[in-house]
């Protein structure tokens, strides 16, 4: 198994229903979990972490707030600055209301974090999941896959 | 005497350091330096790698960022922000 987010069928309902809160503004928030298999990116989902959404028109369709994605997300991530935490911060959800649930440009260009990106499309009731490998290099902030700038794809499967 | 002091307040000014931990998008890693040259480091991060930068805590605006706020500061942050759309 490569590149997967193993997800209950609850926790795809609760993402689901969320972005259906939602249909004309994106929302967002991060996907805590476990590493299963650390060297072919399989996690497991066990809490989904809602995040608001700050962004303003015409600047980015969403932007966590700062705050809130360092308290509830960063700092209680054993991967990223709390060794000791229960839980890594493995993904980041959001939707597109009126278009696919594929990266967009402002997603690839945003993406800060590695992990499973989960998008879910309004329009086309859809969703997807998509894989940033990313660095250890603190200066590569855009999503990376096989060391080249863009996402790859994952799997959403459930459990 | 007051030129012995400020000998001494000069040397402790020297011996100051701002540790600043930076988050990337997998781990995290820290530097340490003295605050003008920490005060340029970040400025150069946020405006070039779009970090977010916290100051105990709390996001800033690292543009109006001054050395006696990094000197004051328990605890220094930058991470990767996050954002996108469609």
């Amino acid at each position: 198994m490569l590149n997967t987010l193993l997800i209950t069928y609850t926790q795809l309902q609760q993402l689901i229903n969320y972005a259906k809160t939602s249909p004309h503004k994106e929302v967002c928030g991060a996907i805590m979990g476990e590493i299963r298999d650390n060297e072919n990116y399989v996690y497991n989902m066990v809490e989904f972490i809602p995040i608001t959404n700050i962004a303003g028109q015409g600047i980015a369709d969403y932007i966590m707030d700062p705050n809130e994605l360092l308290h509830k997300v960063i700092m209680n991530s054993n991967t990223h600055t709390n060794p000791n935490a229960p839980l890594s911060f493995v993904g980041v959800f959001h939707n597109h209301p009126y278009w696919r649930p594929i990266p967009s440009e402002i997603d690839i260009e945003g993406a800060g974090y590695a992990g499973i990106y989960v998008i879910y499309s309004n329009i086309y009731d859809d969703i997807m999941a998509w894989l940033n490998h990313g660095s250890d290099d603190p200066n590569i902030t855009t999503a990376t896959y096989n060391g080249k700038r863009g996402f790859g794809r994952a799997g959403l499967y459930i459990r | 005497m007051d030129n012995k002091l400020s000998a001494e307040e000069f040397n402790k000014k020297l011996e100051r350091t701002v540790t600043v931990r930076v988050v990337s998008s997998r781990g995290h890693d820290e530097w340490v330096d003295i605050p003008e040259i920490a005060l340029s480091r970040i400025q150069n991060e946020v405006n070039t790698s779009k970090k977010w930068l916290y100051i105990d805590g709390v996001q800033q605006n690292a543009n109006t960022l001054t050395v006696d706020k990094l000197i004051s500061a328990e605890y220094i942050i930058l991470t990767n922000a996050l954002v996108g759309g469609n």
